[in-house]
């Protein structure tokens, strides 16, 4: 699915790929307390043993590699996977450099979130990522790309973006309009008219309110989005609204700079 | 005519015996002015049947009654078009009743090893089928299309997303306990692990190491809380996903539903009038709503095995037709040919899938019961007698009253392996059961069950009258046979020479042969000879043609023979005559072939105790009836002769040059007169030949292949040179089975061969002899001058002569 996106997103640009799978030190350093319990799916619990627990990690990010690699190859495009131990924060600032995207895929019961998106923001700041995709396994399957347009000088690229992916997937497109988007929507209009990327999508337009996290989330909701993009702006960079999509949405969110 | 004897006691003149039989005798002339027609193109076919009212009165009788065990037999020789009168009396009587049921196999959702059997009028099974298979189709399409639309696509992500919000909330619960705790929670491939930290950092062993104890306690204390609480939540978790799937799985139900209720809803309104199809509606919309996802798109599921298109498990939904009737407007006649068990009762077929051998309800196929079920069915005694475990199969379905469909394996308990138990089907039709009259008379004695099912007996006339309407009725049967083989149309003369042809095929000129495949086969082969010939119209050339074809393809052992008679390999004489030596007549059978030939018997007799030694049967070549034959003779000659004088003579009997065994009395004549002879020391015309059983009085009796056996003497003397001598005597009661060949009756005709037909023993010594028998008279004595006096006198002679040996032995003295 995640990799079926960033086809759609990038398919004219033909991205070379690289794959990641991040063994947290942080998770081997809790193998090395002897207080340390595991808890395991199955209510069991055992002393969390770092031998062990690096077999585990190991088995985890070959089955990873192999998806990985499987579905890139099906899409045809390149790509290459690493395997690497150390901080979440540190292994994604190092590998950004020069990368025009950042995917970061979530388990479905990941509890990790806000580290991951305390990352991922920060990835952001590089002046060579232009969009940031999070997502988590599991999530459901809406029809519509959902774009949030809360000013006119971040408009144009997020609609490109966010149309190319759903002309690409065949998906309409909802778009809601708030703060100086809100207030200027025929220049949305004539912006929409001259988008060479979503002329063959139909596209709805609403006004909404301000931006408040539960009621994207329920916005997300009434429409069945299968994605929201937002734009990368002052409005959006508060922490709480994304990490509350993540935790309350099941849509992947995509940041467009 | 003189006897050639000479001097003898006497002799009295052949005018004074009976006279030889006149031509019109010897072969019963069909006239073919006698008919109204030129060629048989003229007539119209025999409408019905003919010649067999007693059997078709049984038929009528077994078809119309009710009751159990009213199936019928069939009896008759091979040939007589039974198969044909029957199935055409059958396609009219069946046209008398409504048509047969459709029956069909539907599976048994609740144990789909016992497919249920429904019944429906007829043509309504192909349009079950065909319902069920548009219903299927459409679901294929409205059930994915339910659960592709955007309504169906909403509930479930709220389902999804309510399961998810929860899970995710209990994972922050957790996750907010944990940092209450003074703990770090992280994931691991298999669940998560906590650990103590301190300051939001991992907390070592070494710096736990140095905790007070107090603070140690808590920290493991508040280990084991947490511990607790995240074991919890998984235990709890497999409740949650179970509520989650029933959730999805009721929200399934309702989906399908919809899609589903209205196209059933329509077919039981449509089987409204049927209940069994009403139940089997509800059974299949309780099983799509259960098992939906069947319906969703599955091209690798499809594959052909053996010819076999399969989708799955879709296949359970089909309707399996095993007979219908939409074509039909009368009641099925169905004659199987083949009766082994599988084509009477049908079979489960099996298919192999990897290595393993699959079947289902889709897979049963029909039996001839099936397809007859509702009307008749014909097969044969013969077939169905040597097929394995057909018969028995056949009587326990008739028992039963049901169709069992059971492989032979398993009615044999050799084979275990779970196969299906179709429902049986309730059996109702007519068995007609065709064979041999033997079969019959064993069944009837052998098979205690037979007369239980069989009550009927159709016995066919082997032959039928030849009067001058059935004559007529012939005609235009054989017209039709000629239509029906598609040959040549028949003259008058041929159709009159056909007709003699066949009262000579059963030995009587008053009757007319039934074995209708025989003058089949003659048209046939005069059609052949006809068209050899450039003909247009089959005339009595080419039936006689066609006859003496036959003959000559046959008659290689016949000509043999006759050859080594007239080579003096075999003696016969025909010439002169002589003493205990008689031309007797017999019949070789040699396949399909009879033919007649002159045996040679002769008589010796000396002194003895009365005892005739018949060589045959002491050499174990003669039969029983041979061997009773001889011992009427025995008892007749004693009757005759001995009155209150012990026979004193022994005598044997023998068919000289015969070493392949004699059967039948038609000799018995002959070999009284032989003995006679021998006795009377009077010599036996060479030129004549005898035939005729005799009994104790004396009496002549009816012989078979009478015919062939006149034929038979008259060939040789023909190739010797006939003199007018030559002659033949048969049984009086013999003359009205006379169908002789043209040329005989022509030499006949002009004084050159003659038969005579005789009643008494007497007659045929006269003729044979020359001389009178005589009767007794007053006083018990035979005259002296004949025949019977010669007798008694050499009897008397040899009882002296006996007597005195006797006495002899016993004191020397040889008495005056």
């Amino acid at each position: 699915m995640v990799m079926d996106m960033i086809h759609c997103m990038m398919a004219e640009k033909f991205p070379a790929l690289l794959g990641i799978f991040i063994e947290d030190s942080g998770l081997l350093e809790h193998a090395r307390s002897r207080l340390s319990r595991e808890v395991l799916h199955s209510g069991a619990t055992r002393p969390l043993e770092s031998v062990a627990l690096s077999r585990q990690i190991r088995a985890q990010s070959k089955q990873v590699r192999m998806d990985f690699e499987a579905a890139a190859a099906n899409l045809g495009l390149p790509h290459t996977f690493e395997f690497t131990q150390g901080a979440f924060f540190d292994e994604i600032a190092m590998r950004v450099e020069g990368a025009e995207s950042l995917v970061v895929a979530l388990a479905a019961d990941s509890i990790a979130v806000r580290r991951a998106w305390q990352a991922a923001s920060e990835a952001l700041s590089h002046a060579s990522l232009q969009t940031l995709l999070l997502a988590r396994e599991g999530w459901s399957k809406g029809t519509n790309v959902l774009v949030i347009v809360d000013e006119l000088a971040t408009a144009e690229v997020v609609l490109t973006v966010a149309g190319r992916l759903a002309e690409q997937s065949k998906s309409p497109m909802s778009l809601i309009l708030t703060g100086q988007a809100g207030e200027h929507p025929e220049e949305i209009r004539n912006l929409l008219a001259g988008l060479n990327a979503i002329k063959n999508v139909p596209v709805q337009i609403a006004a909404g309110d301000a931006l408040h996290a539960d009621a994207l989330v329920e916005t997300i909701k009434r429409t069945h989005a299968r994605m929201v993009a937002l734009p990368w702006n002052q409005a959006i960079r508060d922490v709480t609204l994304i990490e509350t999509l993540l935790n309350k949405s099941s849509s992947p969110v995509l940041l467009v700079k | 005519m003189e006897s050639e004897f000479g001097s003898h006691p006497k002799r009295f003149g052949l005018d004074q015996l009976p006279a030889p039989l006149d031509t019109s005798k010897l072969r019963s002339h069909c006239d073919p002015e006698q008919f109204t027609f030129e060629t048989t193109a003229e007539l119209a076919d025999l409408d019905g049947t003919f010649g067999q009212a007693r059997a078709l009165a049984a038929l009528e009788f077994a078809m119309r009654m009710g009751g159990d065990g009213y199936n019928t037999y069939v009896l008759g020789r091979t040939g007589s078009h039974k198969h044909r009168l029957v199935q055409d009396y059958l396609k009219l009587e069946s046209a008398n009743r409504a048509p047969a049921s459709d029956w069909c196999y539907i599976n048994n959702f609740k144990d789909a090893r016992k497919p249920l059997a429904i019944k429906l009028p007829a043509g309504h099974g192909i349009a079950l089928r065909d319902d069920m298979a548009n219903l299927v189709a459409e679901l294929r399409e409205s059930v994915p299309a339910t659960f592709e639309s955007e309504h169906y696509r909403n509930r479930v992500a709220e389902i999804n997303q309510e399961f998810e919000d929860r899970h995710k909330a209990a994972l922050k619960e957790l996750q907010e306990a944990a940092e209450a705790e003074g703990m770090s929670l992280v994931q691991t491939p298999h669940g998560f692990a906590i650990a103590p930290t301190r300051d939001g950092k991992l907390l070592k062993d070494e710096e736990f190491d140095k905790l007070p104890e107090k603070k140690k306690t808590l920290a493991i204390e508040a280990i084991e809380r947490m511990t607790e609480q995240l074991r919890k939540h998984f235990q709890e978790l497999p409740g949650w996903q179970k509520i989650h799937r029933e959730r999805v799985k009721e929200l399934n139900r309702e989906f399908t539903e919809m899609a589903v209720g209205r196209l059933i809803d329509q077919l039981e309104k449509k089987y409204r009038e049927f209940p069994e199809i009403n139940e089997y509606l509800i059974a299949v919309r309780q099983d799509v709503l259960e098992n939906a996802a069947d319906f969703q798109p599955r091209q690798e599921q499809e594959y052909e095995l053996a010819g076999i298109k399969t989708d799955g498990s879709l296949s359970r939904y089909e309707v399996n037709v095993m007979v219908e009737h939409s074509q039909r407007t009368e009641a099925p006649v169905v004659y199987e040919n083949n009766p082994s068990v599988q084509n009477l009762l049908g079979i489960v077929e099996h298919v192999q899938q990897f290595g393993a051998l699959t079947t289902d309800f889709t897979m049963i196929r029909a039996g001839a019961l099936h397809r007859a079920n509702g009307g008749y069915l014909i097969l044969d005694a013969d077939r169905i007698l040597t097929e394995p475990y057909a018969w028995s199969a056949l009587k326990r379905t008739l028992f039963s009253k049901e169709i069992k469909i059971e492989s032979l394996g398993q009615m044999l308990s050799i084979v275990s392996t779970v196969s299906l138990e179709p429902q049986p089907i309730p059996l109702d039709l007519k068995v007609i059961l065709i064979g041999k009259r033997r079969i019959y008379y064993l069944l009837c004695e052998l098979d205690s069950d037979f007369e239980d099912l069989f009550k009927v007996a159709a016995d066919f006339e082997d032959v039928l009258d030849r009067s001058s309407e059935n004559t007529q009725s012939y005609a235009q049967l054989i017209a039709t046979l000629a239509r029906r083989e598609g040959v040549l149309a028949v003259s008058k003369a041929a159709m009159a020479r056909i007709i003699e042809h066949s009262a000579r095929l059963v030995a009587d000129s008053e009757k007319l042969t039934t074995k209708m495949r025989d003058v089949s086969d003659l048209l046939r082969e005069a059609d052949y000879w006809a068209r050899q010939r450039s003909a247009e119209v089959i005339s009595d050339i080419h039936v006689q043609e066609a006859i003496d074809a036959q003959i000559k393809r046959l008659d290689r052992v016949r000509t043999r023979v006759h050859e080594e008679v007239l080579r003096n390999s075999i003696l016969i004489d025909t010439e002169g005559a002589e003493i205990g030596q008689i031309n007797g007549l017999s019949v070789l059978k040699v396949g399909s072939f009879m033919f007649g030939q002159p045996s040679r018997i002769t008589a010796t007799v000396r002194i003895g105790d009365g005892k005739i030694i018949d060589i045959e049967r002491e050499t174990e070549l003669g039969g029983p009836i041979h061997s009773k034959g001889v011992l009427i003779v025995s008892s007749y000659l004693a009757s005759r002769y001995a009155g209150e004088t012990p026979m004193s003579f022994g005598a044997s009997l023998v068919f000289e040059q015969s070493y392949g065994g004699v059967e039948g009395d038609s000799a018995s004549v002959a070999e009284t007169c032989a003995l006679l002879s021998a006795l009377a020391r009077l010599p036996i015309r060479q030129t004549f030949a005898v035939t005729g059983s005799v009994n104790q009085h004396g009496k002549v009796q009816v012989i078979g292949g009478v015919n062939e056996k006149i034929e038979g003497f008259f060939d040789i003397c023909a190739a010797r040179g006939l003199s007018g001598e030559h002659a033949v005597l048969i049984p009086k009661d013999n003359v009205k089975h006379l169908m002789l060949r043209q040329d005989v009756v022509d030499a006949v005709a002009a004084g050159s061969f003659r038969i005579f037909a005789i009643d008494h023993i007497d007659e045929a010594i006269e003729l044979l002899t020359g001389t009178v028998a005589g009767q007794r008279d007053a006083n018990g004595e035979f005259p002296p001058e004949s025949l019977n006096g010669a007798v008694n006198a050499r009897l008397q002679a040899l009882a002296k002569a006996r007597r005195a040996f006797g006495l002899t032995e016993r004191n020397g003295k040889v008495p005056d």
